[in-house]
């Protein structure tokens, strides 16, 4: 019994180690990609959509009470949205009519990919999520990736079929960012368990409470992606810098389906 | 049977662990794979249990940021304590076990996986860092217990369902 036990244990151990090695060699990428295709991203798909659906029939059971409250918060909403929008308008008129006299290229549209969110991080400390498209489908390594035109993360880990996005409320995450309002620029991190942080803004600059806050651009991500809104600041007279708590618009952990930048 | 219903719920508990459904008590998953092994670890022999961790972790590791391996080696670990646990001490209790060990075990896996980040200048408050933990805790106690139950029962059925095809046959 005492043999067969350490046998067990051997054998185990051997195979975890075997696993570990080959998959630090890359030599486990392609088996993968066929697990990914024929069994692990539908199955996780599957578990996904179900899981996602109990969240929200859990979520409307425990907000029925305040409904009725945020119902005409949001109709307010909607009609100070509409006024703006109608504002917006005109003043994309004008820009098009002075970008056409200055000789000025018009601004593109992004180019996207949709992708299905099929798995979340198992542990409460990292955050990440896996997407149900890879390479093979034209995506790479630090494509952002948005929803609803609010920043989600950057691709981290592409494999054929699924890739894995760094959340950009992971502690470890950071992109550089700027004020919409006030222009100050700044670097925006996550935070474990809270919102997020911009730093690394310089005193001079101005940033204001409620600003929304944008990407400033880099090699992949284009400029002009919403992060977030600004809902507290910190400056100190001593200190070289400020820094800005935002509010995430969005809340990566109830992600179902998500874009990914391809083309800036 | 009991080993094909064993083997599905180790990969049931880790599915739903990564499936997100688990966002609705301030985003904090429970770790459902680490709640049902130990309880299974309570109540079936230890050479199947080992295999079932085996299974559980591969899951959960193609699933993490982290290094590849590491929930796997963890949940292996912590089986191997737990036998040494049940060997060296006489459990009379084995659901008040099982809760002791879950408690200490996610504390313990959580460190480990916070170390992943530690390296780096990441923004934590300890505050934060604890009332998640705490709020995890309470939520693997809970599941454990659940499955605790579950298991039990299921097992008593299966073994009900052998005993009386057994007697059928002879």
């Amino acid at each position: 019994m005492r043999n067969r036990v350490k046998t067990t244990i051997t054998i185990v151990l051997i195979v975890v180690v075997s696993l570990i090695l080959l998959n630090t060699a890359g030599v486990l990428n392609p088996v993968k990609s066929i697990i990914d295709v024929t069994i692990s991203n539908p199955v996780r798909l599957a578990f996904s959509e179900v899981a996602g659906s109990l969240s929200k029939s859990l979520g409307v059971i425990t907000s029925i009470g305040s409904l009725n409250a945020k119902n005409t918060q949001l109709e307010v909403q909607v009609t100070e949205l509409k006024n703006k929008l109608s504002e917006l308008k005109e003043v994309k008129n004008e820009n098009d009519i002075l970008r056409a006299q200055l000789g000025f290229e018009s601004r593109q549209p992004l180019k996207t990919i949709p992708a299905r969110v099929i798995s979340f991080e198992p542990d409460n400390i990292r955050k990440f999520l896996t997407l149900d498209k890879g390479s093979r489908h034209g995506l790479k390594k630090g494509m952002p990736v948005v929803s609803s035109g609010i920043l989600v993360g950057t691709l981290d880990e592409v494999d054929s079929f699924s890739s894995k996005v760094f959340l950009i409320n992971d502690p470890e995450f950071r992109i550089r960012a700027i004020g919409q309002d006030g222009r100050a620029s700044g670097i925006v991190r996550g935070q474990l368990g809270q919102g997020l942080l911009m730093e690394k803004i310089a005193q001079n600059e101005i940033i204001n409470l409620n600003e929304f806050v944008i990407t400033a651009g880099s090699d992949d991500v284009p400029k002009g992606i919403l992060i977030g809104q600004v809902e507290g600041i910190v400056r100190n007279d001593n200190a070289i810098f400020q820094s800005a708590d935002l509010k995430s618009l969005i809340n990566p952990s109830k992600l179902e389906l998500v874009f990914v930048v391809t083309e800036k | 049977m009991r080993t094909f219903f064993l083997i599905l719920m180790v990969v049931l508990l880790s599915l739903i662990q990564i499936s997100g459904l688990n966002n609705s008590l301030f985003a904090i998953t429970p770790n459902f794979v680490l709640a049902g092994l130990v309880v299974l670890a309570m109540l079936i022999d230890f050479n199947q249990l080992i295999w079932l961790a085996f299974t559980g972790g591969l899951i959960l590791d193609f699933n993490s940021s982290v290094d590849f391996g590491l929930n796997t080696v963890f949940l292996i670990l912590m089986i191997l304590v737990i036998r040494l646990i049940i060997k060296t001490s006489e459990i009379s209790t084995k659901l008040i076990y099982s809760l002791i060990i879950v408690g200490i075990a996610t504390v313990f896996y959580n460190l480990v996986i916070f170390t992943t980040i530690i390296r780096s200048s990441a923004i934590i408050n300890p505050l934060n860092l604890g009332f998640r933990l705490a709020v995890e805790l309470v939520c693997n106690l809970v599941l454990t217990a659940l499955i605790y139950w579950l298991v039990e029962f299921s097992l008593a059925k299966i073994e009900e369902f052998n005993k009386t095809r057994k007697l059928k046959l002879s």
